[in-house]
């Protein structure tokens, strides 16, 4: 499991916004694509848009929406994203290909792709799980990151180490200053 | 720059990928085989002159493929009438609903329309120059008269042509072509009706002589290059990747696809086939002369092959379009409609169907349509073809169809 972070939120909330708007181009470039199109009208091109809204917005949206669990890691994030783009890049080609009338075998490329990087993501965020579970800093390396922290820090970070599971507590660094008292506080008044 | 290093490198690669794809599909030129302009004439012994062909044939094939037009004529020649539909059914009450453009819309001898002598007093919905073109004066617009088609079947080697600049004729004694000009629809249409005494004059040619992808010309050009008669845009092979390519009796492609396959043998008649149940050189094997892998077929045994229930959206779309059809051995149709104008709205497939039906094919077939469509006769283009949209002007294209 990863460790919540307001960072990884932002992260998440970023994404989300970015991913929202690059599903509003697409619909909109689907949309004045086919004006110009002589009436002829393509699946791939009017419906490009769905990529990025099913595969992205909305699970994104739900994530964030739980607000609980684990959250994806930096990398399973980013091969996700790639993933996406390239099928919807694919999808919109194919779109151009289609009402053009035409043919081209490179095409097949886009929806290998972007499948090979969306496995690729799902693996790496299931070996961040995997790592997590073995008591593995499986995080990308927030754990070092928060040895880094000053002794005594009030950032938002300690708030949102508070709230994690028990056993993640194993994780932090040894020393770290101040969090005990809090952690106790925790205990009592969960 | 270093904590997106991974994000600018993926969108490098897609970004490249991207316009490498679409060089590829649109632009580089891929040249599979120079001066592929050879005529495999050997299709041709195999044809038995009396031999009946079972589609795209009347009762019994005619010998003298004038002889079935000139009874016709006849007959509309003692009548005294002027002849204002196709030469074989000069009564043909189903060509009521397309009205010949009136002669006021004609313009002058550029090559579109017909052109008319000034002065010369027609009967209304006639052809000034088909009226011109007929030697009798009987207004017979089979452009050739009687009076000159029995000139050509006698063996007379001269050649008529209406207006040499903007003709709507041509006659050998191997090849007679009529234009002629419709309005249907809100689309105005280029009727080629041809008679010709061998298939071999019905030919193709490449751009530039040239076998290949992205290898385009316009069709007035190939057309020139290839002394063509008359000439249409083809089947676009170049845009494909499969799908037969069969011309002039030589396999080019023979990578089948889902596509009707429409099939001119070396006695004359047409056929549509499925390429997934025969191969190219069976095809050429049994006389196949030529094959256009675009479709879909129109026009089957004289019944529509397209349902208006199943035309996809593209097929509904009105567009310019060409389309090739027979009404009888050695007696073709080459339409031209145009569309993407405010004169023309252009035609669906279900449209141009009904309209090849009408003129009496037996078999028609759609070729590439759109800014590609294209008739050049006589050297001038006589539709008005629009390129990239509404723009009026030749597309390069892949191959034609001509006569020559």
């Amino acid at each position: 499991m990863t460790l919540f972070t307001s960072d990884n939120r932002k992260n998440l909330q970023n994404n989300l916004f970015s991913q929202l708007c690059f599903c509003i181009f697409c619909a909109l470039f689907g949309a004045v694509y086919e004006c110009f199109s002589h009436e002829v009208y393509s699946g791939f091109m009017i419906y490009a848009f769905a990529v990025p809204l099913v595969l992205a917005v909305l699970p994104l949206a739900w994530i964030l929406w739980r607000d609980r669990g684990s959250l994806p890691v930096l990398q399973a994030r980013r091969l996700w994203n790639y993933g996406v783009i390239t099928l919807t890049v694919g999808s919109l080609f194919m779109g151009v290909l289609e009402i053009y009338g035409t043919t081209n075998r490179l095409a097949a490329a886009y929806p290998a792709a972007g499948a090979l990087l969306l496995g690729a993501a799902i693996a790496v965020q299931a070996c961040a799980k995997q790592g997590g579970k073995n008591g593995k800093d499986a995080d990308g390396g927030e754990a070092d990151r928060r040895a880094l922290l000053p002794a005594g820090s009030c950032c938002a970070m300690r708030q949102d180490i508070i709230k994690e599971e028990p056993d993640r507590r194993a994780l932090l660094p040894a020393g770290f200053d101040g969090l005990e008292e809090d952690f106790a506080a925790a205990d009592t008044n969960p | 720059m270093k904590k997106h290093r991974w994000t600018i490198l993926f969108s490098m690669i897609l970004l490249i990928f991207t316009a490498y794809t679409v060089l590829d599909t649109f632009v580089l030129a891929s040249v599979y085989q120079q001066d592929a302009g050879g005529m495999n004439l050997s299709v041709f012994e195999t044809v038995d002159d009396g031999e009946e062909t079972d589609t795209g044939s009347s009762a019994g094939r005619e010998t003298d493929p004038f002889s079935a037009a000139e009874e016709g004529k006849g007959a509309a020649s003692s009548s005294g009438e002027k002849k204002t539909d196709l030469p074989t059914d000069p009564e043909d009450s189903s060509m009521s609903g397309h009205k010949k453009r009136p002669d006021k819309e004609r313009t002058g001898n550029n090559g579109k329309g017909h052109p008319g002598k000034p002065g010369e007093e027609t009967s209304e919905g006639s052809v000034p120059g088909e009226k011109s073109a007929s030697a009798g004066g009987s207004g017979d617009s089979t452009g050739s008269s009687s009076k000159t088609e029995s000139d050509g079947s006698s063996g007379a080697s001269s050649v008529t042509m209406q207006n040499a600049s903007a003709g709507t004729t041509y006659e050998d004694e191997n090849v007679s072509i009529t234009i002629t000009e419709y309005t249907t629809n809100d689309t105005v249409v280029h009727v080629a009706d041809v008679k010709l005494s061998s298939a071999e004059y019905l030919k193709t040619a490449f751009a530039n002589g040239t076998y290949g992808k992205n290898v385009t010309d316009e069709v007035s050009d190939i057309a020139a290059q290839n002394q063509a008669i008359l000439a249409v845009n083809g089947d676009y092979y170049g845009v494909q990747e499969s799908g037969y390519v069969i011309r002039n009796g030589v396999v080019y492609r023979d990578s089948a696809n889902a596509a009707d396959l429409l099939c001119i043998y070396a006695d004359g008649s047409m056929r549509i086939a499925d390429q997934t149940e025969v191969t190219a050189q069976e095809l050429v094997e049994d006389g196949v002369w030529q094959a256009f892998s675009f479709g879909p077929a129109l026009v089957t045994d004289g019944e529509i092959s397209v349902a208006e229930g199943e035309e996809t959206g593209k097929a509904k779309a009105s567009n310019p379009r060409t389309a090739i059809g027979v009404i009888d051995d050695l007696h073709y149709l080459f339409v031209v409609s145009d569309g993407r104008t405010s004169e023309s709205a252009g035609l669906s497939l279900r449209e141009l169907a009904a309209f090849m039906q009408q003129l009496g094919a037996t078999t028609a077939y759609n070729l590439d349509g759109g800014g590609s469509s294209t008739m050049v006769f006589g050297g001038e283009i006589i539709n008005n073809p629009t390129a990239g949209g509404n723009r009026i002007g030749e597309r390069k294209v892949s191959d034609i169809v001509y006569i020559g």
